[in-house]
C-alpha cells in the first residue's frame, strides 16, 4: 500500500513537474521581447568609419602621452615604430610606410597614404589617403581607404576590404568581402557600356539554353540548369533554380540569380546584381554593373574573380573567395559544366 | 458499415497527423542542421525599385504616429517611395492626423475611404493599389514599427525575377504581459524562426503573412486585385502567386515588432477569423494546387499540407468523437497488431513532435532558454485552439455553402503606452473645458 502511494506520488510529481517549471519561468519581470535593432543600417565601410569616429573622439583629448582613451585606455604609438611585433594602436598623422615587414596586432589609423611592405601582418587599417598592401600581406579583420586601394598578389584579406574609389586586386588573393566604387582584378580592359533599354516585363519560362547571338526581350525564369550562348543579349533578369553558365561575350542587362553555381566566361556583362546560393565565378574581363552605380556579386559559398574582371560595388562570399589568373580560372571551372 | 466508416476515418486522421508530425520534424531538423538559404538582404544595389507602402487604418489615432515616424526614418530613397495610409471609415482623429502628415510630407498620401459602403483590408488595399505608383507594394499594419533598414531588405528580394512576394518576421513586443502573450511569443518564434525559414530552405511554400511583407503590384492587379470575399487575403495571395508561377521568399532578418493579443477572448476571435479565412482559401485553391503545372513536387505537397493546417483541428476533433463512438460501440479493437504503432504515432504527433519541435527549436535559436520552459502549457492552449479553429472551419463551410459575405474585423489593440497618452490628453482637454 505504501509502495503504491509512493509510486503514485512520484507519478504525480513527474507529471506536474513540467507545469511547475513553466509556472516558475513565468516571471514576467524577466521576460523580454527579442531585440530588434531598429536603428541599424547596413554600411559596407562600417568598421572603418566607426573606428575613425572613435579615434577622432579619442584624439581630441589626446595629450601625446602614449595613452589614448577610447572605450578604454589604449596604448598609442606613432611612427617610426621599430618593434617587430606591435601590440598597440598605431596613429600616423601623415603617410605610413614601414621599412620592413612587421606584425600589427591592433588597428592602424593613417591620415595620409599607407604602404605596407611584403609580409606585413596586420589586424586592421583605416586610411584617409591611398592604401597599398604589398605581396603576401595578411589582414586579420578589415582595411579601408578613402582613396585607391592596391592589393598585391598573395595577400590574405581577412573579412573586409573597402575603398571610397578604386580597389585594385592582384590575382592570388583570398578575401571575404570587397567594396568600392570600382573593383578591378589585375589590369582590366576597357569598360563595357552597352545600351540600357527599359526593362521588358515579359518572362520566358523554363528554357534550358539560349542560343549564341540570340536576343531575348524579357526576363528568364527556369527550373533547369541554363546555358546562355556566346554573345547572346538578354534585356531582362535571369533566374535559375539550378546552375547557370554564361558563355563569352553574353550580355545580361539586369540581374543574374541562381540557386546553383554561376559560371561566367570571358567578357560577360551583367548590368545588375549577381547572386547565388552556391558559388559565383566571374571570368576574365567580366563586368558587373556600370560606372557610377553600385551593384553586387554575392554568393552563399564563394566568389572567384578572374584576372581582368571588374565589379562596380560589392563582392561577398562566406567561404572561399579568391582572385585568380585567367589560366587558373579556366582550370577551376573546367568541371563545372 | 457505419463502424467501418468510423474506423477508416480514424485511421485516415491518424495518418494525416503522422504526416504533419513528420513534416514538422523535417522542418526542425532542416533549420537546425540543414543547409540554410541566404536571403537577398546582403545585396547592395543603388537602383532600388519604386515602392508604395500601404497601411490599412481604422481608428488608429493611438498608434499611427509610431508607424509613420518609423517609416520616415527608414533608409530608403524618399524619391522612390510613397506612403499611402488607408483611412478606412475611421471616426476618430485618424483622418485629421493623416492630412497633417501629408501637408508636412507630400509623399505621404492618405487615402480616405469614408463614402464607400464596403470596408475592410482587402477592399482598402485594392483602392490604394489603384492609385499607387510603385511597382512593389509593401504592407504594414498600423501598430507596427519598422526598423530603418526594413524597407530595403524587403525591396531587395525583388531583384529575383521569380519572386512575387516577400515576407519578413514579426516579433511580439509584449511577451511579458501574461501567460497568453508568453505562449504567443513562443508560437511566433517557432512559426518564423523554424517553420518559415525551413520552408524557404527546402524550396517549399513560405507564406506571405499580410504585413511586414511586400508583393509585385502587377501580379495582383492582373488577376483582379484582392478578393474582397476572402478574410485571409494574405494566404490567398500566397497561393495565387504560386499557381501563377512566382514564389514567395522569406527573410528572417527583416524583423518588425507587433503587438500580440493580451486576452484569450481577443485571441480567440483572431484565430477564429484566421481559420475562417484560411479555410476559404483551402476551398478555392486545393485542387488548383494539385493540378497546377507551375509547382514543383515539394511545393505541391507542402502547399496542400499548408492549406489543410486550419482544417486539421476540426478533423482531429471529429476523430476524437469517432474514437469515443468506437469505444462505446465496443469496436476499439484496432489496437492489435501494427495499428498500435499508429496510436503511438498520433499521440506523439500531438503531444510531443509536431509544433513542439519547431517551437522548442525556435526558442533555443532565439536564445529564449527560459521562455522555452513554458512549452508544457501549450497542451492546454491546444484545446482552446482546437475549438476556435474548428469554429472558424465551420464558419468557412457556411460561407461557402450560403455564399454569405464576410465582415472584416480589426484585432483589438492593447497599446498601453499610447492609451495612457491618449487618456492623459483627454484629461487635459477635460480640465481646460
Amino acid at each position: 500500500m505504501i509502495l503504491l502511494v509512493v509510486l503514485t506520488l512520484i507519478f504525480l510529481v513527474l507529471l506536474l513537474f513540467p507545469f511547475l517549471l513553466a509556472r516558475v519561468s513565468l516571471d514576467t519581470d524577466k521576460v523580454h521581447s527579442l531585440v530588434v535593432k531598429n536603428n541599424n543600417l547596413r554600411n559596407p565601410r562600417y568598421f572603418s568609419q566607426a573606428f575613425i569616429a572613435l579615434m577622432e573622439r579619442g584624439l581630441s583629448t589626446y595629450d601625446g602621452s602614449g595613452m589614448i582613451r577610447l572605450s578604454k585606455a589604449e596604448t598609442l604609438l606613432e611612427p617610426p615604430i621599430l618593434a617587430d611585433e606591435v601590440d598597440a594602436l598605431v596613429y600616423a598623422k601623415r603617410d605610413f610606410a614601414p621599412a620592413r615587414a612587421q606584425t600589427f596586432a591592433k588597428e592602424i589609423y593613417c591620415k595620409g597614404d599607407a604602404r605596407l611592405p611584403a609580409g606585413t601582418a596586420l589586424r586592421a587599417i583605416a586610411c584617409l589617403g591611398t592604401l597599398t598592401l604589398e605581396e603576401g600581406c595578411t589582414l586579420a579583420r578589415w582595411a579601408d581607404a578613402e582613396r585607391e586601394v592596391a592589393i598585391a598578389a598573395g595577400c590574405a584579406l581577412g573579412i573586409s576590404v573597402s575603398s571610397g574609389q578604386l580597389l585594385r586586386l592582384a590575382p592570388g588573393c583570398a578575401f571575404r568581402r570587397l567594396y568600392a566604387a570600382e573593383i578591378v582584378v589585375g589590369s582590366a580592359p576597357d569598360v563595357l557600356n552597352p545600351p540600357a533599354p527599359p526593362l521588358c516585363k515579359d518572362i520566358l519560362r523554363n528554357p534550358k539554353e539560349i542560343e549564341d547571338l540570340e536576343r531575348v526581350e524579357g526576363s528568364i525564369v527556369t527550373m533547369h540548369d541554363l546555358v546562355v550562348g556566346e554573345y547572346a543579349v538578354i534585356n531582362g533578369s535571369v533566374k535559375s533554380r539550378g546552375r547557370i553558365h554564361v558563355k563569352k561575350g553574353a550580355h545580361i542587362l539586369y540581374n543574374l540569380i541562381a540557386d546553383g553555381d554561376l559560371v561566367l566566361e570571358d567578357g560577360v556583362f551583367i548590368g545588375g546584381v549577381v547572386f547565388s546560393q552556391r558559388y559565383v565565378y566571374l571570368g576574365p574581363s567580366c563586368q558587373i554593373g556600370r560606372k557610377g552605380r553600385i551593384k553586387s556579386a554575392v554568393a552563399k559559398c564563394g566568389v572567384t574573380l578572374a584576372e581582368g574582371c571588374r565589379v562596380y560595388g560589392y563582392v561577398s562570399g562566406e567561404l572561399e573567395c579568391a582572385s585568380v589568373e585567367a589560366d587558373a580560372y579556366y582550370t577551376l571551372i573546367s568541371d563545372k559544366f | 458499415m457505419v463502424v467501418t466508416i468510423l474506423k477508416i476515418y480514424f485511421i485516415i486522421t491518424i495518418c494525416l497527423m503522422l504526416l504533419y508530425g513528420v513534416r514538422h520534424f523535417i522542418f526542425t531538423y532542416n533549420r537546425l542542421y540543414g543547409e540554410q538559404r541566404i536571403s537577398y538582404r546582403d545585396v547592395y544595389d543603388s537602383d532600388l525599385p519604386r515602392i508604395s507602402v500601404l497601411i490599412p487604418m481604422h481608428n488608429e489615432e493611438l498608434v499611427l504616429k509610431n508607424v509613420l515616424e518609423a517609416l520616415l526614418r527608414c533608409d530608403y530613397d524618399q524619391d522612390k517611395m510613397e506612403i499611402i495610409p488607408i483611412n478606412d471609415h475611421s471616426n476618430d482623429a485618424t483622418g485629421r492626423m493623416l492630412d497633417d502628415y501629408h501637408h508636412r510630407y507630400p509623399f505621404i498620401k492618405p487615402l480616405h475611404r469614408i463614402e464607400q459602403k464596403d470596408r475592410g483590408k482587402p477592399v482598402g488595399l485594392n483602392d490604394a493599389m489603384a492609385i499607387s505608383t510603385g511597382e512593389i507594394i509593401i504592407v504594414f499594419d498600423a501598430d507596427y514599427r519598422p526598423s530603418r533598414n526594413l524597407l530595403k531588405k524587403l525591396a531587395m528580394a525583388f531583384e529575383d525575377p521569380e519572386v512575387g512576394a516577400v515576407m519578413g518576421r514579426v516579433i511580439p513586443v509584449n511577451p511579458n504581459v501574461n501567460i497568453l502573450t508568453g505562449l504567443l511569443n513562443l508560437e511566433r518564434s517557432g512559426g518564423y524562426q523554424v517553420d518559415q525559414q525551413a520552408r524557404y530552405n527546402l524550396g517549399m511554400v513560405p507564406q506571405y503573412g499580410g504585413t511586414v511583407g511586400g508583393f509585385r503590384k502587377d501580379i495582383i492587379l492582373e488577376t483582379g486585385g484582392f478578393d474582397t470575399r476572402v478574410l485571409a487575403e494574405d494566404t490567398e495571395l500566397t497561393y495565387r502567386i504560386y499557381t501563377k508561377g512566382w514564389i514567395v521568399v522569406y527573410d528572417n532578418s527583416a524583423e518588425c515588432y507587433e503587438e500580440s493579443p493580451e486576452t484569450w477572448q481577443v485571441r480567440g476571435k483572431q484565430i477564429r477569423r484566421w481559420s475562417r479565412g484560411h479555410n476559404e482559401v483551402l476551398f478555392r485553391h486545393f485542387f488548383r494546387v494539385i493540378f497546377s503545372d507551375t509547382l514543383t513536387l515539394p511545393e505541391r505537397v507542402d502547399g496542400m499540407l499548408l492549406l489543410l493546417v486550419y482544417a486539421m483541428p476540426f478533423l482531429l476533433g471529429l476523430a476524437n468523437l469517432d474514437c469515443l463512438a468506437l469505444f462505446f460501440l465496443g469496436e476499439m479493437n484496432i489496437l492489435s497488431g501494427w495499428f498500435v504503432l499508429l496510436f503511438i504515432g498520433i499521440y506523439n504527433a500531438w503531444g510531443n513532435f509536431a509544433p513542439f519541435y519547431e517551437i522548442a527549436a525556435g526558442a533555443m535559436l532565439d536564445g529564449m532558454t527560459k521562455e522555452v520552459l513554458l512549452l508544457p502549457l501549450l497542451c492546454f492552449s491546444f484545446y482552446f485552439y482546437m475549438w476556435q479553429i474548428s469554429c472558424g472551419f465551420v464558419d468557412a463551410v457556411v460561407d461557402a455553402v450560403s455564399r454569405r459575405s464576410v465582415t472584416w474585423a480589426k484585432t483589438e489593440r492593447f497599446n498601453k503606452e499610447a492609451q495612457a497618452q491618449a487618456e492623459a490628453a483627454a484629461a487635459q482637454e477635460g480640465a481646460r473645458a
